[in-house]
């Protein structure tokens, strides 16, 4: 398997594919549910504090908790898409999400994103075959919301940075091999 | 003493069979350039050059297009400066996974074409808004 380490320039705008995109999401998973635990225990101590009352997660009926977990992760999503046309995730991956055209997403199609956003995921995943085999690399929550996720870092300057760090590494034994 | 005309001397003279005589690289030698050189006076010399004039008569377009300029990054110190000015250690690690991700999935896509039997580059690399202004930049 042949993997170019080193970008090929001007991917800007071009259509992410799937392993950038199921990194990303995985980045998401665990910074959603780190807050989230935070959170929480964060939200027990100030009970205590303020209340003098000690919370008790494990008495809590089920559907609460569950509740709890739907609505964090769409505001998540659905806060990150809306204002930054990306999560922490996508962030960190270099991934952006536009308007199938390109254009900046709206709030109306983040919310229509976020709420499908499960629906990927049903029947063994069935609605991300898209992000794999699709020319354009879009989810079901992506034909549903009109959207599609793109590349959205400077490769160039990557690029270059790579090259540099490569020369810089190569530089210093011959450097250190000079000193008497 | 009787003076002959010159043009009347060179006449009857075969130049060509004189300049054959001559051994430049005696001649050569024994001039002193450096000498030569410094009787020059190069402040001179400049203000009858139009610098601007040779200038707009190179095509920078064309050598810019002759430089590598992966291998002046690798082989000269700009790559140090680059990483100085540029670099840290998170800036390093976010270049690294971002770029095997696109590796990877580049790599997926070469497989997925094949096996759906797709011609490659017939797919658009992305949305018309964002590829479109970057192709006329390249172009």
């Amino acid at each position: 398997m042949k993997v170019d380490s080193v970008p090929r320039p001007s991917l800007v705008g071009h259509y992410a594919g799937p392993v950038s995109r199921a990194a990303a999401f995985a980045v998401d998973v665990a910074v959603s549910t780190l807050i989230l635990a935070i959170s929480v225990r964060v939200f027990a101590s100030l009970c205590d504090l303020v209340f003098r009352t000690t919370i008790d997660y494990s008495d809590a009926p089920p559907l609460i908790g569950l509740s709890v977990l739907v609505v964090w992760l769409f505001l998540y999503y659905f806060v990150s898409w809306s204002v930054a046309g990306k999560t922490v995730g996508m962030g960190i991956l270099g991934l952006r999400v536009v308007r199938r055209d390109g254009s900046k997403l709206g709030k109306g199609h983040a919310f229509v994103r976020t709420v499908t956003f499960p629906l990927s995921f049903l029947f063994f995943g069935l609605g991300l075959v898209g992000i794999v085999v699709g020319r354009e690399h879009r989810a079901f929550h992506d034909v549903c919301a009109d959207t599609t996720v793109v590349y959205d870092w400077d490769a160039r300057a990557a690029r270059l940075r790579i090259l540099a760090a490569g020369a810089t590494a190569d530089l210093a034994p011959a450097e250190s091999g000079d000193r008497p | 003493m009787k003076f002959l005309p010159v043009d009347a001397v060179i006449r009857q003279v075969d130049v060509q069979d004189v300049i054959n005589r001559v051994d430049i690289n005696e001649l050569l030698e024994r001039v002193d350039i450096d000498q030569m050189l410094d009787r020059i006076d190069l402040d001179k010399l400049m203000e009858r050059i139009d610098v601007n004039r040779i200038v707009q008569r190179v095509d920078i377009e064309e050598i810019v297009g002759k430089v590598d300029i992966d291998q002046l990054v690798g082989r000269t110190e700009l790559g140090g400066i680059i990483v100085q000015s540029t670099g840290g250690i998170a800036t390093h690690a976010l270049d690294f996974v971002r770029s095997q991700g696109v590796g990877l999935d580049e790599w997926i896509n070469r497989w997925v074409d094949r096996i759906l039997r797709r011609k490659p580059g017939v797919a658009p690399d992305g949305p018309r808004l964002l590829i479109a202004p970057a192709a006329e930049e390249a172009s």
